[in-house]
């Protein structure tokens, strides 16, 4: 554990030491906050729809899930492998499992810090004399962590293949990007598939899709235990492959 | 070959046949990973694995208790089939936002019970797939669109979208001036859903027996005065309809729930008569439907619904025809008597009527006669629940039988009641509870009809073992009059499908009124009359934030140099 906790240091605070991270936190921070006061402007001044639309329910929100992921984890792993850093790490006392760990919760922890602006949004409604929904708030903040947490994992997985960082990203966003693709497969499972409505390949497209997830539980302001434990089980699904690539790296 | 190195056993290396059990052993590691991970949330869906935390401040994110209790009853999932297509323009946007808010209720309900409910939303491109499915879920009229049909093993119930789940105010759609966009009036999604729950786990169908042999209106009929199309809707509704073969065995059968007279022309024998006054006075229910110019005289129709509380007088209900562009009143055309009921004639609260005044709905009656009341029994209540116009007026008929459908002298004027419903506890030696109910059973839906056991009814064919059972299990005598057999005829039944239904659904005590607590939306809402509280919001999260994350970076760069 106490791998996990150096490796998670040094790699959160490695973030920050680049421009990159800056960079995108600001345009993340700038674009959602435009948007939020356009999405308050459209619904007639209602806090808790334009917060719930900002976490979760717009397409600004998928496009920064689906591109900050694969961005900051990108260079996690195949920077260091090409750099050599990466085998300087992998001789230190400390697991793979650690290693990979470490360097999720990292980029987990930036993103929960982007997702976390919605607190600051809700508290100035509070400030102006609106209460919002802080219960909502609270659990579609969860739920985007968790969501967060697994395209984080898959950028890993991107980033344990290649030594090239660009290829890395470019094969985690393409990954996400499919994964986001699931609700639309199955909604036209019997055009795509020969297959009836509730067949049990449709049924597996339920409960590999994401939004389907959130939508039931985060995005009405519930924590549900199935939900979170499909995340907790996809990004540990995830991670174990990271893990094993890394490994793979030994014998190579 | 040194000593040194024949002394010494061979160095192992990462030889191909090494790297490929390795290779082995990841891709089996890996694929054990992929089934955990695929096992895990079907396991927390299980029922004693699965917990939900409603953090909202208005509970929007679960289900009524109401309705959780009602989903847990179930062994086998339930089954919510949506057939959802999108209307028309104008109406395109709010039959949108309506079928968006029911998938939305759907999808919280299944994420609630996972293991209990499953939701099944089928493409309705293919109108073939669509028929068949609806055609094996045995509803009528195939190729139903914007319903949702739940059902649980043999039992099932169909929403309709429009006017079960919501009402719609459909607006003005005209350009110009008085153009009104059309919206929703109110969303009952939860409502409905836990209605038609409480109806699927029924267990046993309802029995209706319809009685013939007196020149009834033919129960399987097709011709337009016959009731065929009432017998089709029955069963789909999930009802068990037969005819009641009086002649061959007057008995009542215990399990008959609903018994309906539709029209006999010719009075019923004394054993028949006995039979229906026990079925009744045991707590069964009738649907009584004379014809206006049937006969009224001893062992008829007429005579017992006059047991029970209503009079039919002799006439016909009629009112004036308005002209549609002189506004000019007219009498004395047949037209007269076609009414038209419209939720000014509709009690706003009874069981059978209040989907019907809530929708906006009218019946028609044609050829109807009126209702008055005479002496209830004790503790019985009379409803009416459909009622005529006051410048209506009960037409005579003539000394050769026939009518001239003007207001002539003598003839009294309305408003009447068009249909009645009666009910009242169970009759017995004992004194009976007081009261029963006014209205259907609200809440629960239940009818516990109190009064106490019978014991006065003898040996009589029909008297069922309740009558001497345990007084739990007795409940209310309900009967409905409604002296307009027409109303139920093959041209009219589309008209009144609603009404006949929940008649029957009322009378067989499936009037489902589940009371689901309302769903508070809980606003938040920021002035933005003058601009100043949005422009704050704006400057906090446009400018603060990132402004905050811009002078942090460079004040982290500038550091950083100098360290």
């Amino acid at each position: 554990m106490s791998g996990v906790w150096t490796i998670y240091r040094r790699e959160f605070a490695g973030l920050f030491l680049a421009p990159l991270a800056w960079i995108l936190l600001f345009v993340a921070l700038l674009v959602k906050g435009v948007f939020f006061t356009l999405y308050l402007q459209a619904g007639g001044g209602e806090v808790n729809s334009a917060l719930s639309i900002s976490l979760g329910g717009s397409v600004l929100y998928w496009v920064l899930m689906v591109l900050l992921p694969p961005l900051l984890t990108m260079r996690m792993v195949s920077e260091e492998a090409s750099s050599g850093l990466l085998e300087f790490l992998l001789t230190a006392p400390v697991t793979d499992a650690a290693v990979v760990a470490g360097k999720l919760l990292a980029a987990t922890t930036f993103m929960a810090l982007l997702w976390s602006t919605a607190f600051v949004y809700a508290g100035a409604a509070q400030l102006l004399g609106v209460t919002p929904d802080w219960g909502m708030v609270l659990a579609a903040f969860v739920g985007s962590v968790l969501a967060s947490g697994l395209f984080c994992a898959i950028g890993l997985v991107a980033s344990s293949m290649t030594n090239t960082p660009l290829i890395a990203a470019f094969v985690a966003v393409i990954a996400n990007v499919l994964l986001l693709f699931v609700p639309l497969v199955r909604g036209n499972a019997s055009q795509l598939l020969p297959v009836p409505p509730d067949h049990w390949i449709v049924e597996a497209l339920r409960q590999a899709d994401v939004l389907e997830h959130l939508d039931g539980s985060a995005w009405l302001g519930v924590i549900d235990s199935a939900h979170v434990l499909f995340f907790l089980a996809w990004t540990a699904l995830f991670a174990f492959l990271a893990v094993r690539l890394v490994e793979t790296r030994r014998w190579r | 070959m040194s000593a040194a190195r024949r002394g010494r056993p061979g160095r192992r290396g990462t030889g191909p046949w090494t790297r490929l059990g390795i290779g082995a052993q990841v891709l089996a590691a890996a694929l054990l990973a992929v089934t955990a991970a695929a096992l895990v949330p079907w396991l927390a869906e299980r029922p004693g694995l699965h917990g939900r935390l409603d953090l909202s401040a208005t509970g929007r994110g679960s289900l009524d208790p109401t309705t959780v209790d009602l989903l847990a009853v179930f062994e086998e999932p339930v089954v919510a089939e949506v057939f959802f297509q999108l209307p028309q323009p104008p109406w395109q946007q709010v039959g949108a936002e309506v079928q968006a808010r029911t998938r939305e209720f759907l999808r919280l309900a299944r994420a609630a019970a996972p293991t209990k409910l499953r939701v099944v939303d089928h493409d309705l491109t293919d109108v073939a797939m669509v028929k068949e499915r609806q055609r094996e879920l045995r509803v009528p009229g195939q190729g139903m669109v914007n319903v949702v049909i739940v059902h649980s093993g043999e039992q099932r119930a169909v929403l309709e979208l429009f006017k079960d789940v919501s009402e719609v105010d459909l607006g003005n759609p005209m350009p110009g001036g008085g153009y009104r966009p059309a919206t929703v009036r109110a969303f009952r999604a939860e409502e409905a859903f836990a209605g038609a729950l409480k109806k699927i786990s029924g267990g046993q169908p309802p029995r209706v027996l319809f009685t013939t042999g007196h020149g009834e209106r033919d129960l399987y009929g097709t011709e337009q005065r016959q009731i065929g199309r009432v017998h089709t809707a029955l069963v789909a509704d999930g009802f068990v309809a037969e005819p009641w073969n009086s002649a061959a065995d007057p008995r009542i059968p215990d399990d008959v729930d609903v018994l309906a007279a539709v029209d006999p022309r010719q009075p019923f024998t004394p054993e028949e008569l006995d039979a229906i006054r026990n079925f009744v006075d045991r707590g069964g229910r009738v649907l009584a439907a004379p014809g206006p110019d049937a006969p009224s005289g001893e062992r008829t129709l007429h005579e017992l619904v006059r047991d029970w509380g209503a009079i039919v007088p002799p006439g016909l209900v009629c009112r004036p025809l308005v002209d549609p562009y002189t506004k000019q009143k007219h009498e004395g055309s047949q037209r007269c008597a076609d009414l038209l009921v419209s939720t000014d004639g509709m009690s706003p609260t009874h069981p059978i009527t209040q989907p019907l005044y809530r929708g906006q709905r009218h019946v028609r009656l044609p050829i109807a006669g009126a209702v008055e009341r005479g002496a209830l029994p004790e503790g019985g209540s009379q409803i009416d629940v459909l009622s005529s116009s006051t410048d209506s007026w009960r037409d005579l008929p003539g000394a050769r039988g026939t009518y001239d459908y003007s207001l002539a002298r003598g003839e009294e004027r309305g408003p009447f009641s068009l249909c009645a419903a009666i009910t009242f506890p169970p009759r017995a030696a004992a004194p009976p509870s007081a009261g029963s109910p006014a209205e259907g059973a609200a809440g629960e839906g239940s009818d516990d009809g109190g009064g106490h056991v019978g014991h006065g009814h003898g040996d009589v064919p029909g008297a069922a073992a309740a009558a001497a059972g345990d007084p739990a299990e007795r409940r209310e005598s309900r009967v409905l009059v409604l002296p307009c057999p027409d109303a139920l005829g093959q041209e009219l039944f589309e008209a009144n499908r609603d009404l006949i239904l929940n008649a029957f659904n009322w009378l067989a005590s499936r009037d489902y009124r589940v009371s689901v607590r309302p769903r508070d939306p809980g606003v938040a809402q920021l002035d933005l009359s003058d601009g100043d509280d949005l422009a704050a919001m704006h400057r906090a999260t446009a400018y603060g934030l990132p402004g905050a994350c811009l002078a942090l970076g460079i004040l982290f760069a500038l550091w950083r140099r100098r360290s």
